[in-house]
């Protein structure tokens, strides 16, 4: 008999990124890496390991965006056409590492991967969704939904707009899985006291918020954050684990800091001969990273002294890693058990694309966790929250506080003096969208296409993912671009919409290029 | 630095940078929406973010009210009221309440709030020269984040199945184990020292735009965390000019916000500072210069 519980969950988010304008869009790539590392070697282990028999469970947040994506017919396309690329660029890459050993098997490795990669996207038509859902029919996988656009819940001032990236994002859900979402992940775990009424309303049944978000609640957590909680509402509040979050991110110990583990930023993108590489670059021929990586960590040297890769090695090391970690949840489930009396439960939270995609060999440290975990134990068994609560339909109710899993645990990533002057828009925008809205509860015809598309424009200006990217510093004029494209459009939507002078050509041209939810209902505004 | 031997590759070849394509900051987006607003945001237990803009009705008659150089001549407050058990602003009501003086034209502000969970709300008036606040705009009500242990300790209970819930009484729960305050606080300890050493980890490897939530170093580990304890002084350059011009403070570029404006923290040990503001037009005909100095002593 098992004496706690680990519940993995791993967010998967990308932002709403499609540029049909452009032949060739350089922050595409955002979505096409991902699938090459993450989402599809994430997918190729689930059907690995429900074919030997090793039963696992995992929680992941598909979002409304990147489900959108996925399914978005244009941007298979442009995958595809990426894939293609990459396994051209293999082959080559085959021919010239030939007389070198350890570069050869990386080489080796390379195409293998991609061509794997393309394997399982025909499998699915292209859209990898349905690998995920088959996933999820099988009982290994919950998927839970998000913020329709990752709209950061908090700092919106407007119940409505709040209600609105809730109601969406569930709609949505029911559309492309065929059932209804149980759980959801608030965008940047961002949790504000209230919010949870809402998911109430659109039947959802538990969300995830940072660790401080239950042991800062009132009254005090009786089980601290190895238990989930009810929020008044009763809707249930899951915390995040701090030493699992800490054994993967530390600095001293962290996991993906490996010197065995592949290098990120060495990358033939730079290394490579400019003519061979030229044709494998964007169009505009800048050096980037391309995806195709022959040097490991190597230690805390510079970019050109790194040592070359062993993809073996590696993933002993991720077996190793996969090992000490379920060593450490045993030992950790043990000493609470006996301090709690009651099984804990280990929620261990991260983003999706840390495995792959970040830490290469992630994949890779995964399907040995869940290997060991139903092989080699008893201690430990892997739950999904909507099974932990029908074990458990008792727990305490508590008001999680206002908390977020951002750097300081608030709000302040999203609100600080590089992109406070969002929320001046942003607000003004949803206050404008509930007030038409409220004029025109019945419109037909063109007016409410253009009432759709005015939403969509706001919930893609709302993304949490602009704000964040202000901070970081990283792609700063993309993320100005996008917050000022969908403000600009949604105002010239609204007051067309306010003179009741809609211009097709211009609804037309916005409703082909931000096409998110094809069937949204800006209803969900009144 | 000594060459790879076993690198097949060749070192980076340095090309020619072609103007990048894909530069496109956005359309334009208004500059203000010609209405009375104050909004408040909480930033974290220890900060409000507050801004404002007034309608040109509003300011048209506080210029007759007031005489037409009202926004540079006098004094403008933040009234911020603790309202803690009401529901809404309880008005002239309100006892609980400091004020700080703000510069109208910058239109925002960060507000230092010494208690979390508390409520708040605040208005911005005019300070007449005879002690008397003259109230123009209430802002909405908020409630900051908790940022420690609760001492609350009634525990209540609840069963929920898919179609059904119910509270239980206290009596109805196995109570062994160990305490809720030791529980917490203790967990509390760790997460705020594992949120500290954790700090920066990797800092080289995440540091992509896809790498959400991920915990961006710091440069000062652990002050960070606490700074509104430590951090005594902090100064504000703020101002306006025109949004396509080009801004430097003592020679270094200052980005924009898209609507001109624009802000600047910066710490203030003792000692002088001095911030050389200048702004050039887009054709670079004009130019315009301030100068702010400031002085801080620790007697």
């Amino acid at each position: 008999m098992e004496k706690g519980y680990l519940c993995l969950v791993l967010h998967a988010h990308l932002p709403y990124i499609r540029h049909p304008e452009y032949e060739d869009f350089l922050e595409e790539d955002w979505l096409f890496e991902a699938i090459t590392e993450t989402y599809i070697p994430l997918l190729d282990m689930f059907e690995r390991l429900i074919s030997e028999g090793v039963d696992f469970r995992i929680t992941m947040s598909l979002t409304p965006t990147l489900c959108g994506m996925f399914s978005d017919e244009l941007l298979q396309n442009r995958y595809s056409r990426h894939l293609d690329k990459l396994l051209e660029l293999s082959e080559k890459e085959l021919v010239r590492t030939r007389d070198h050993r350890t570069l050869y098997t990386t080489a080796l490795m390379y195409n293998r991967k991609f061509k794997k990669s393309r394997e399982i996207f025909t499998k699915y038509k292209g859209n990898i969704l349905n690998g995920f859902k088959k996933v999820q029919d099988a009982g290994k996988l919950e998927i839970i939904t998000c913020c329709a656009t990752h709209g950061y819940i908090p700092l919106m001032i407007h119940e409505k707009a709040k209600q609105a990236q809730i109601k969406i994002a569930v709609h949505d859900y029911i559309e492309k899985f065929g059932r209804r979402p149980k759980g959801i992940w608030l965008a940047e775990c961002a949790y504000t006291p209230g919010a949870d009424y809402i998911l109430k309303e659109n039947g959802l049944r538990f969300f995830f918020v940072d660790t401080h978000g239950i042991l800062y609640g009132t009254p005090r957590p009786r089980y601290g954050v190895f238990a989930p909680v009810y929020c008044p509402s009763g809707v249930a509040a899951f915390a995040r684990d701090m030493e699992s979050a800490h054994q993967v991110w530390s600095a001293d110990i962290g996991y993906p800091g490996d010197p065995n583990y592949r290098e990120f930023y060495r990358d033939v993108g730079y290394d490579l001969d400019y003519d061979y590489i030229h044709p494998y670059l964007h169009s505009d021929g800048i050096r980037r990273n391309v995806g195709i990586k022959y040097f490991k960590i190597t230690g805390n040297v510079s970019l050109h002294a790194k040592q070359p890769y062993n993809p073996a090695a590696a993933r002993e090391k991720a077996a190793q890693h996969a090992g000490n970690f379920m060593f450490n949840r045993q030992k950790q489930v043990e000493h609470l058990f006996g301090l709690i009396k009651r099984k804990p439960l280990i929620v261990s939270m991260y983003d999706a694309e840390l495995f792959g995609h970040w830490w290469y060999e992630g994949p890779d440290f995964l399907e040995f966790l869940f290997k060991k975990i139903h092989y080699d134990q008893k201690t430990i068994k892997t739950i999904t929250p909507s099974e932990y609560l029908k074990k458990h339909p008792d727990n305490q109710v508590l008001q999680p506080c206002m908390s977020s899993w951002g750097d300081k645990g608030y709000n302040e990533y999203w609100l600080n003096g590089a992109n406070d002057w969002v929320y001046r828009h942003l607000h003004k925008a949803a206050a404008r969208m509930i007030e038409i809205t409220r004029e025109n509860p019945n419109a037909g015809g063109l007016k409410k296409r253009a009432l759709n598309q005015a939403a969509r424009e706001l919930l893609l200006s709302q993304a949490s993912d602009w704000a964040f990217i202000m901070t970081a510093g990283t792609t700063i004029p993309y993320a100005l671009k996008r917050t000022k494209d969908h403000i600009h459009q949604f105002t010239a939507l609204y007051e067309q919409i306010k003179k009741n002078q809609i211009d097709e050509r211009f609804l037309s041209d916005l409703e082909r290029k931000n096409n998110i939810f094809p069937s949204i209902d800006y209803r969900a505004y009144l | 630095m000594s060459k790879n031997p076993t690198s097949g590759v060749r070192k980076i070849k340095k090309v020619e940078m072609p103007k990048s394509v894909y530069i496109d900051t956005g359309y334009p987006i208004p500059e203000r929406y010609n209405e009375d607003i104050l909004v408040i945001l909480p930033r974290d237990p220890h900060w409000i973010f507050a801004y404002w803009d007034i309608s040109d009705k509003t300011s048209l008659q506080l210029k007759k009210k007031y005489g037409r150089d009202i926004f540079e001549k006098s004094n403008f407050v933040l009234r911020v009221h603790d309202i803690t058990g009401f529901k809404k602003f309880p008005g002239s009501k309100s006892r609980k309440f400091k004020e700080m003086s703000v510069n109208f034209n910058s239109r925002n502000w960060y507000i230092n709030v010494g208690d979390s969970s508390r409520t708040y709300c605040i208005q911005l008036g005019i300070k007449t020269k005879d002690g008397k606040f003259m109230p123009i705009l209430l802002s909405n009500t908020i409630i900051t984040p908790s940022g420690r242990v609760s001492d609350a300790t009634g525990e209540q209970w609840m069963l929920v199945y898919e179609d059904y819930e119910k509270l239980l009484k206290l009596s109805g729960i196995d109570k062994v184990g160990v305490g809720s305050l030791e529980m917490a606080k203790f967990l509390a300890k760790r997460w705020e020292y594992l949120n500290i050493v954790s700090h920066g980890a990797f800092s080289g490897m995440f540091s992509g735009v896809t790498s959400r939530g991920f915990k961006v170093p710091l440069s000062e580990i652990g002050k960070a965390r606490n700074f509104w304890l430590i951090a005594d002084a902090e100064l504000i350059v703020y101002g306006a000019t025109d949004p396509s011009a080009s801004l430097t403070i003592n020679d270094e570029p200052v980005q924009l916000n898209p609507d001109g404006t624009f802000s600047l923290r910066v710490e203030f040990p003792d000692g002088k500072k001095e911030f050389k503001i200048k702004a050039v037009s887009k054709d670079k005909i004009d130019e315009r210069r301030i100068t702010i100095t400031a002085e801080r002593k620790t007697e």
